[in-house]
């Protein structure tokens, strides 16, 4: 019976050994994401073709794509990247979160 | 009746072993299974590389990235696409659930100080994961 109950034992710490040896870990914001993405997509989208500054942000006029179409976009808890082409030229928006809300973007040109 | 113990004993001890060996080899050097601080370390690593054109932090990160991205980072690095030091480095991760492109994708934002321009650059590079974690190919923007 003690036999038995060493064995169990060390079965035990065997199994616990091979679960916690390899906790590594893993980024995720996505429990971190609050909003509503879809929506905020669509205002992006509206500023960025100067439709509407829903986000306040006030948009420079060089930055403007009246013709923008969405390509891709990701989004993280700090800020939100929309790939957008603009009479075939490829840009990203970065939106940038600070305390929550939008508080300012930039705007890339395609390099390589 | 022992022989049977000794048996049990050994396999208990034996197969964790076997299955932690193996574990440890099939996570090795994914870039997803990274820290945040890690993932930043690396990808400072081959923006420095890049912006200065050397190519030992490319180099170091390698094990991080397929051997086509590793051939262009280093021709981009030999082209001095981007010239000068990293004055600043803003990671982002975004998971496969955040992307509209279904993979995992690392936006690294960077302020480059060109002495020769005397002003900032600010570049972005686009890094997106594949499913064995690494990178399979990278875009990158400019301010």
């Amino acid at each position: 019976m003690k036999k038995i109950s060493i064995i169990t034992i060390l079965l035990l710490i065997s199994i616990l050994m091979a679960g916690c040896s390899n906790d590594n870990k893993k980024f995720s914001t996505s429990s971190q994401i609050e909003y509503d993405s879809n929506e905020l997509t669509k205002e992006a989208m509206k500023f960025i073709r100067n439709e509407d500054d829903n986000l306040g942000l006030g948009i420079d006029p060089k930055d403007i794509a009246t013709n923008a179409k969405l390509s891709q976009s990701y989004f993280s808890n700090n800020s939100f990247y929309l790939h957008v082409i603009n009479n075939g030229i490829n840009y990203i928006y970065r939106f940038q979160f600070v305390d929550g809300n939008i508080n300012s973007y930039i705007k890339y040109s395609y390099m390589k | 009746m022992k022989k049977i113990m000794r048996l049990t004993f050994l396999i208990t001890l034996v197969i964790p072993i076997i299955f932690n060996v193996y574990s440890v080899r099939a996570i090795e050097h994914n870039f997803e299974t990274l820290t945040y601080r890690e993932q930043s370390q690396i990808i400072l690593d081959i923006v420095t590389s890049v912006s200065q054109g050397v190519t030992d932090g490319i180099e170091n990160s390698a094990p991080y990235m397929t051997e086509q991205v590793y051939t262009d980072l280093v021709n981009d690095s030999n082209d001095k696409v981007i010239q000068g030091s990293i004055g600043q480095l803003a990671v982002d991760t975004i998971d496969i659930i955040n992307s509209s492109t279904g993979d995992t994708v690392v936006m690294a934002n960077i302020k480059v100080w060109s002495q020769a321009q005397t002003y900032n650059n600010l570049y972005l590079y686009e890094f997106h994961i594949n499913k064995d974690g690494k990178i399979y190919g990278y875009n990158l923007w400019v301010y």
